[in-house]
C-alpha cells in the first residue's frame, strides 16, 4: 500500500480527544420544532403569491391585435415557434454551445412535433360548428397553392389591423383574401374561449399537457408586457424574482448573471452557453474535494479559526 | 378564518428593485440574502454553551 | 468454519450494515468537544425544513393541486409549503458555507460532500418543477421561459415544461424521492465518519 504525502487540504488525523454529551435525538427534535413554528409564523406574516392563469380569451379580449398579429404570426410561419428549430420542428437548426459547434437540440431531434398554422389556426377553427364562412376560407385556403397561400400572406401582413365594434378589421384588403375570415374567425372564438379549450385538448376532454396554449400564448407581444410588469423579463434578473414583492429564488443569482453581460447578452446562443457554464461550475461545486487550490481556500482564508475558537484556546 | 389565514403582510403589490448599473435585485430577495450574510456571521461569532467554566482546567 | 447461517444473504447484510453503522455511530450520546459553535446547527435546521416541505406537500397532495386556488386553508398550507422551502434553501446554503470553510472533506469526506452538493443541484431542480406546477401565470411565465434553457441542451425533447401533468409526478414522484436517498446518504456518511476533526495549528 503506498503511503500518500499528508496533504492538510484533504487529509486529517482523527480525534481521539474528549467527547462531551450529545443528545442527537434531543436536537432533531427541537430544531423541526423550531423551524415548524418559523415556517407556520412566516406563512401567517407574508402568504404566497398567486397571480391569476392567464387564458387566450383573455389576451384576445385585452389586445386583440395582439392576438390577431400572433395567430396571422402563426400561419404565415414568421412566429417565434414557427422559426424555433428542435424539439418542435426543423426550421432553424437551434443553438450550438460554445466553441464546439454542437447544435445539441438538433442532435436530440423533434419529439414534440408542432406545425404552428395546423396547431394554432388550422385545426381549431375546423372545430366550429355551423360556421359557413370559416368553412369556405378553410377550404379555399386548402385547395389553394403555396404561391396563392403566400400572395394572401404578404396582402394581410401588409394591411393594418384594428378592432371596432367587436370586429377585427384589416383594411386594405381584397374581398378574396380568405386570410381575413380566418383571422377574424380566430379572434372571435378566442374572445368566447372556445379556442383555449379547442387548443389544449385538441377536440378532446382530458389532459394535463398544455404545450399548445403555452406556447401561443408566448408568442404574443402580450404576455411578455405582463411579465415586464412584474419584473420577470430575462434582462430584468426575472429569473430571481416572484411576482409582487415576495421574495423569489435568489439561489437562481449565477445563472441569470450570464444573461445580462456580454457576450451573452447580445448571442442567440446565451440559453445553452448558460447553461454549459453552469454545469461546469456544478461539477465544480460537487467536485471541491479533488480539486487543487480550491479546496485549500478554507485552509488559507483560516475562516475556520473563529468556527474552532474555543477548540484552539483549550476552552473546551 | 379566511381574514386569519390571509397574509398579515400584504405583499400581493409591485415590488421595489434596488438597481446599480446592471444589477438589480428586488427588495424581498435582497432582505433574504442580507439576513442569510448576517445570520452566517452571527452564527460563527456567537458563543456556543458548553465551554469550560475559567477556573477549570 | 463458516456455517451455513453465516452464509446466507440476511445474515451477510446485516452483519455489513452493522459493520459499517453501528448503533452507537447512527445514534450517539456523545461528540467531539471541538464542535461547538453555532455553525454546526444548519444541518439539522436544513434536514427538519425538508421534514416540513414534505409534510406541507403531503397535506396538498390530499385535496390536489387546484385546491390552494380555490380555499383559504389550502392558500395557508401553500404558503407553509413555500416558506418551508425558503428556509430549506437559506439553512443549506449556509450550511454548504460552513461546511466549505471548515474543509469538511478532509479524511476520507469526500463523498459526504459530493452527496451534499448533489442534493442542492436536485433541490433545486425540485423546486423548479414546483413552480411550473402551480397552476397560475407564475407557472405559465417560468415554463414558457425555461423551456428555451432545457430545449437549447436537448433535454427539452424528453422533459418538457409545458406538460404539467409531467412536470407535477417529477415533483412529486421522482425528484423527491431522490432527494430523500441522496439526504439519508449524506447523514449516513456523517454518522459514519463522524464530524471532521480541526485543522491542526501549530500552539504558540
Amino acid at each position: 500500500m503506498s503511503r500518500r504525502d499528508f496533504n492538510p487540504d484533504r487529509d486529517v488525523r482523527e480525534w481521539t480527544g474528549a467527547q462531551r454529551p450529545y443528545d442527537i435525538l434531543k436536537e432533531g427534535v427541537i430544531a423541526l420544532l423550531v423551524v415548524a413554528l418559523l415556517t407556520a409564523g412566516l406563512a401567517l406574516v407574508f402568504g404566497s403569491p398567486d397571480e391569476k392563469q392567464v387564458t387566450i380569451q383573455q389576451w384576445s379580449s385585452a389586445d386583440p391585435v395582439d392576438f390577431a398579429t400572433t395567430a396571422y404570426s402563426e400561419l404565415a410561419g414568421t412566429s417565434g415557434i414557427a422559426g424555433y428549430g428542435a424539439p418542435y420542428n426543423h426550421a432553424s437548426d437551434g443553438q450550438f454551445l460554445g466553441v464546439t459547434h454542437l447544435y445539441l437540440a438538433k442532435l436530440v431531434g423533434v419529439h414534440i412535433p408542432i406545425d404552428p398554422a395546423k396547431t394554432f389556426v388550422l385545426r381549431p377553427l375546423a372545430t366550429l360548428p355551423d360556421a359557413g364562412t370559416v368553412r369556405f376560407a378553410l377550404a379555399t385556403w386548402k385547395n389553394a397553392s403555396n404561391t396563392e397561400r403566400q400572395s394572401w400572406l404578404d396582402e394581410y401582413g401588409k394591411a393594418s389591423l384594428s378592432f371596432t365594434h367587436g370586429q377585427l378589421v384589416a383594411t386594405p384588403l381584397s374581398l378574396s383574401n380568405p386570410v381575413d375570415v380566418l383571422m377574424a374567425s380566430e379572434t372571435a372564438m378566442a374572445r368566447s374561449g372556445a379556442l383555449d379549450s379547442a387548443m389544449v385538448t385538441g377536440g378532446g376532454l382530458y389532459t394535463t399537457d398544455y404545450t399548445n396554449v403555452l406556447l401561443f400564448i408566448a408568442d404574443g407581444g402580450w404576455f411578455a408586457t405582463l411579465a415586464d410588469h412584474q419584473h420577470l423579463l430575462g434582462d430584468q434578473w426575472g429569473m430571481m424574482n416572484e411576482t409582487g414583492s415576495y421574495p423569489g429564488q435568489a439561489w437562481l443569482w449565477l445563472y441569470t448573471f450570464w444573461y445580462q453581460i456580454h457576450p451573452f447578452s447580445t448571442s442567440g446562443n446565451a440559453d445553452v452557453d448558460a447553461w454549459g457554464i453552469m454545469m461546469l461550475l456544478t461539477a465544480g461545486l460537487i467536485l471541491v474535494p479533488y480539486i487543487p487550490g480550491l479546496r485549500s481556500i478554507p485552509r488559507r482564508t483560516k475562516l475556520y479559526r473563529v468556527i474552532w475558537r474555543d477548540h484552539y484556546a483549550g476552552r473546551v | 378564518m379566511s381574514e386569519i389565514l390571509g397574509a398579515l403582510v400584504n405583499l400581493d403589490h409591485p415590488g421595489h428593485y434596488i438597481s446599480w448599473g446592471w444589477f438589480q435585485m428586488s427588495y424581498g430577495n435582497f432582505a433574504v440574502v442580507v439576513t442569510m450574510v448576517v445570520t452566517f456571521l452571527v452564527a460563527l461569532v456567537a458563543p456556543f454553551p458548553g465551554r469550560k467554566k475559567e477556573n477549570q482546567s | 468454519m463458516s456455517t451455513t447461517i453465516d452464509r446466507q444473504w440476511t445474515t451477510r447484510l446485516r452483519r455489513r450494515l452493522v459493520e459499517q453503522l453501528p448503533p452507537d455511530k447512527a445514534l450517539p450520546d456523545t461528540q467531539p468537544s471541538y464542535v461547538s459553535s453555532w455553525i454546526y446547527v444548519f444541518g439539522v435546521v436544513t434536514l427538519s425544513a425538508l421534514v416540513i416541505v414534505i409534510l406541507t406537500g403531503f397535506v396538498l397532495a390530499i385535496r390536489g393541486p387546484q385546491w390552494w386556488h380555490q380555499s383559504s386553508i389550502g392558500h395557508y398550507v401553500n404558503s407553509l409549503h413555500l416558506w418551508s422551502v425558503e428556509i430549506f434553501f437559506f439553512a443549506m446554503v449556509i450550511h454548504l458555507w460552513g461546511k466549505f470553510f471548515m474543509a469538511a472533506w478532509r479524511g476520507n469526506r469526500s463523498l459526504t460532500w459530493v452527496t451534499g452538493a448533489v442534493t442542492f443541484a436536485t433541490s433545486i431542480a425540485t423546486a423548479f418543477t414546483g413552480y411550473v406546477s402551480q397552476t397560475n401565470f407564475d407557472s405559465q411565465w417560468i415554463s414558457t421561459q425555461a423551456k428555451d434553457g432545457i430545449n437549447a441542451t436537448g433535454a427539452g425533447a424528453y422533459f418538457n415544461v409545458l406538460n404539467t401533468g409531467q412536470m407535477l409526478m417529477w415533483h412529486i414522484v421522482l425528484l423527491p424521492v431522490a432527494a430523500v436517498v441522496l439526504t439519508a446518504l449524506h447523514v449516513v456518511m456523517v454518522r459514519r465518519k463522524g464530524v471532521v476533526p480541526p485543522f491542526e495549528e501549530v500552539s504558540k
